[in-house]
């Protein structure tokens, strides 16, 4: 019966932990909840966003389906109040449909930042142009608040 | 009962007879706990919180209104505000879902875990009994090893580890998933309880070796592992269809007539759960279990037919209960009622559409109104010509790659095929060589007996056979169709597979003779394989159908290598080293997808069981999957 020894006291403890942090004694936070999402505000630098490079390629692997590829666009963040969010998107109306990607901003304050177009999926029965006119924009959200600070008329070629 | 198996259940006290008697008809003995541990400890890995596809809003709606006391949804909790998920049924005004059979049970996990936040934090407490999962697990692995204090420590030591880092990272567990949560937990125990019934069954024909692998490949190499946290009604299919196969053997085995006769009615009585969660399903088991079972019982006397009828009868009482207070005709489920789709619960007041049309790929095999049995007919003679087609043959069992048959918003290269989804079974290519053995010998017309009776296994066959068949005329029409993922429809299919693999003499003879190279082959692919699939995700800047078709491709070329094997070492015989690899290595693959496709290629909301699945899912979350940071999945 040692061997039960180690067990039954880690049983122990994790009962008393739980019923420490439950809602009756409330002795113990051990859960974190996160930062709220777009409650904020930032001010950012747009470096660069790829206005020649955006493509729809073909999935390799036999998956078939077209989705949207292009080297990151990137930002610099000067400076970050709470957890405002950013929004980056990739518009292609005569395919209806936008690539939407959405960023949280808390904690990366004087950072590079990175963005990269959502892979949205495109089946190839859809496709029948070699190119589609696209819009790329980035939105900053503070609070209730959305902004738009960039857009950029690009041209998103098709590659086999 | 010895003092070894007594602790070894897992419980560390002594138990009172009837809860060993208890255990032992769950799990049969230590072995199986320590399966059905693993299974939930594994399973629990990739836990995710979320809503996979959008009948399960119904699921949990349905839920939702089943712990207020009725039957019918009357707050649309999940999903559209309208509460017209796919699955609702317009009867009298009044909305209901369906899968009533798994709504039921998991009622009783929402109250037990509505209990349970009165006076703890839920998180801590599904974190704690992951641990000791683990540790049960370890326990277990002691016995079998003969070094029980060293895996108990070892157990302890990881269990306490992990439990910690989930707190270091834990966020409260939101009230909103606990209906949710309910319905995993019954879908999850099925699955864990699959592995269990195919050992027992396995062990009791062979060895305890081949019942664990059995068990073992049901936990790690099929997709029984992909579905069983998503509330669905697959995994509970699976489990009664091996309860059947389990119970059938155990009827035809006994000595006693006595017992024959109390296996012989157990095994009727898994129809009544079947139908109540899904009553195509539960008809056609019944089918397959009456057409084997009468011509191979050891007697069908009047007494006998009583006993069996008695209890398919009273495993249907809740089916006909639930049909009863939902429709008024007993024999009416869910399925066959109006659909719903307009707006009784948002308030609009007017009672909404009941459209009757009911496409065939409303995830369901019979939509509403007509002569049901020419519906049946039309379907299954459906399924049987889509055999004749190769392309879709193909495409359903072979390869699934890009499917152009699929509409555009719904061909995303998500799905596999039956043998992409489990390539161990690539080594069922044996059986036309033993037909045709069989043929050149001239047995093949002669009864197998067994004492004067049929061999038990022998009706075990013929039962998965005509269970296949008759799964195929129900779901072959409908395939291939979007959000399939390992072909669920034919899921059952997988857990008698293992059957099947395990049947073949050249694999029983690998595993007994070679088990060290099975483990080593599932163990090394389980290290490289995974990191592996990562970094070519990661490095390859894959997106998501490109990720699941780059496993496809694998699994597909170590089907192959296992065909060949089995097919080799059976015509030669000599390789079972070889074999024990190549089959730990398909085993492997799977396990590696499992995880992986349920960590980072499918996170749903981004919302884990365990803490540390969520944090591990961020880390390896990478932009050209989701393009979004995590807290916007």
């Amino acid at each position: 019966m040692t061997d039960w020894v180690v067990p039954t006291t880690f049983a122990l403890f994790v009962s008393i932990l739980a019923v420490a942090s439950g809602p009756l004694v409330s002795a113990v936070d051990v859960t974190q909840q996160g930062t709220p999402l777009g409650d904020g505000n930032t001010a950012v630098t747009v470096d660069s966003v790829p206005t020649e490079q955006v493509t729809l390629e073909q999935g390799r692997f036999g998956s078939g389906r077209y989705h949207l590829a292009a080297p990151p666009a990137a930002i610099t963040v000067d400076r970050v109040e709470g957890n405002p969010a950013l929004r980056y998107t990739v518009d292609i109306p005569s395919l209806w449909t936008t690539a939407t990607s959405r960023y949280e901003l808390a904690g990366t304050e004087g950072t590079r930042m990175e963005l990269r177009p959502e892979p949205i999926g495109i089946s190839p029965q859809r496709v029948d142009q070699d190119s589609y006119d696209g819009i790329l924009t980035i939105w900053i959200r503070e609070g209730d608040r959305e902004r738009q600070i960039l857009l950029e008329r690009i041209t998103i070629e098709v590659k086999p | 009962m010895s003092v070894r198996e007594r602790v070894s259940l897992g419980t560390g006290f002594d138990t009172d007879d009837l809860g060993i008697a208890v255990l032992r008809t769950a799990f049969g003995n230590y072995l199986g706990a320590t399966l059905f541990l693993t299974a939930l400890a594994w399973f629990g890995l990739y836990w995710r919180l979320g809503f996979f596809s959008n009948d399960q809003f119904t699921f949990a709606n349905t839920l939702v209104g089943v712990a207020d006391g009725h039957l019918f949804i009357d707050r649309a909790v999940y999903g559209p505000a309208s509460g017209a998920s796919p699955g609702t049924y317009l009867v009298d005004g009044h909305v209901y879902g369906r899968n009533y059979g798994i709504v039921v049970v998991s009622a009783v996990w929402l109250v037990a875990l509505e209990a349970v936040s009165l006076v703890a934090d839920v998180r801590v407490v599904v974190t704690g009994l992951w641990s000791f999962t683990v540790i049960g697990a370890a326990a277990g692995v002691g016995v079998w090893l003969d070094r029980r204090r060293l895996c108990v420590l070892t157990g302890t030591a990881v269990g306490a580890a992990v439990f910690v880092g989930n707190l270091l990272v834990a966020t409260p567990l939101s009230t909103y998933w606990y209906p949710l949560l309910a319905l995993q937990f019954t879908t999850t125990l099925a699955a864990a309880f699959t592995a269990v019934v195919l050992y027992r069954l396995v062990s009791r024909r062979y060895t305890d070796r081949l019942g664990v692998a059995a068990g073992l490949t049901a936990v790690f190499a099929t997709p029984l592992g992909f579905w069983a946290s998503l509330p669905k009604r697959h995994s509970v299919t699976a489990l009664f269809v091996v309860c059947v196969c389990y119970t059938l053997y155990r009827s035809r085995e006994a000595e006693s007539p006595v017992v024959a006769r109390r296996f012989r009615a157990l095994t009727y009585a898994w129809v009544g759960p079947v139908t109540w969660v899904h009553a195509p399903e539960g008809f056609f088991l019944l089918v397959a279990i009456t057409a084997v079972d009468l011509p191979t019982a050891r007697s069908n006397g009047v007494r006998d037919l009583f006993v069996v009828g008695l209890a398919l009868s009273v495993s249907l009482v809740p089916f006909f209960l639930t049909n009863l207070a939902i429709s008024g005709q007993p024999l009416q489920p869910p399925r066959l009622l109006p659909g719903y789709s307009g707006d009784v619960l948002s308030g609009d007041g007017t009672a909404g559409g009941t459209s009757t049309s009911g496409s065939p790929a409303d995830d369901g095999q019979f939509a509403s109104g007509g002569n049901v049995l020419s519906r049946i007919l039309g379907q299954f003679v459906a399924s049987y010509t889509v055999l004749l087609d190769p392309e879709r043959i193909v495409r359903i069992f072979l390869r699934h790659g890009y499917t152009d048959s699929l509409a555009s918003s719904q061909d995303a290269a998500v799905n596999l095929s039956v043998l992409e989804s489990m390539p161990l079974l690539g080594a069922i290519v044996v059986y036309p060589l033993f037909a045709a053995r069989r043929l050149i010998r001239g047995v093949s017309l002669r009864k197998p007996h067994f004492g004067g009776r049929t061999d038990p296994i022998t009706a075990v066959d013929a039962f998965s056979v005509v269970y296949v068949v008759l799964l195929f005329g129900l779901a072959l029409t409908t395939l291939p169709l979007h959000h399939m993922f390992t072909m669920r429809y034919l899921h059952p299919l997988y857990a008698v597979g293992i059957y099947w693999v395990i049947r073949i003499p050249a694999v029983r003879r690998a595993l007994e003779t070679a088990g060290r190279s099975a483990v080593a082959g599932f163990g090394t692919t389980m290290l490289v394989g995974g990191p592996l699939y990562l970094c070519a995700i990661a490095v390859g800047d894959l997106v998501l159908g490109e990720a699941v078709q780059l496993y496809a491709l694998v699994a597909l070329a170590v089907a192959g290598a296992v065909g060949c094997w089995a097919l080799l070492d059976t015509a030669v015989g000599g390789f079972e080293s070889v074999g024990a690899a190549v089959l730990g290595i398909a085993a492997g693959i799977t396990a590696v997808y499992l995880l992986v496709s349920g960590i980072t290629l499918f996170p749903d909301t981004g919302e884990f069981l365990l803490p540390l699945s969520r944090t591990v899912s961020e880390r390896l979350h990478f932009m050209r999957l989701y393009g979004s940071t995590p807290s916007y999945w």
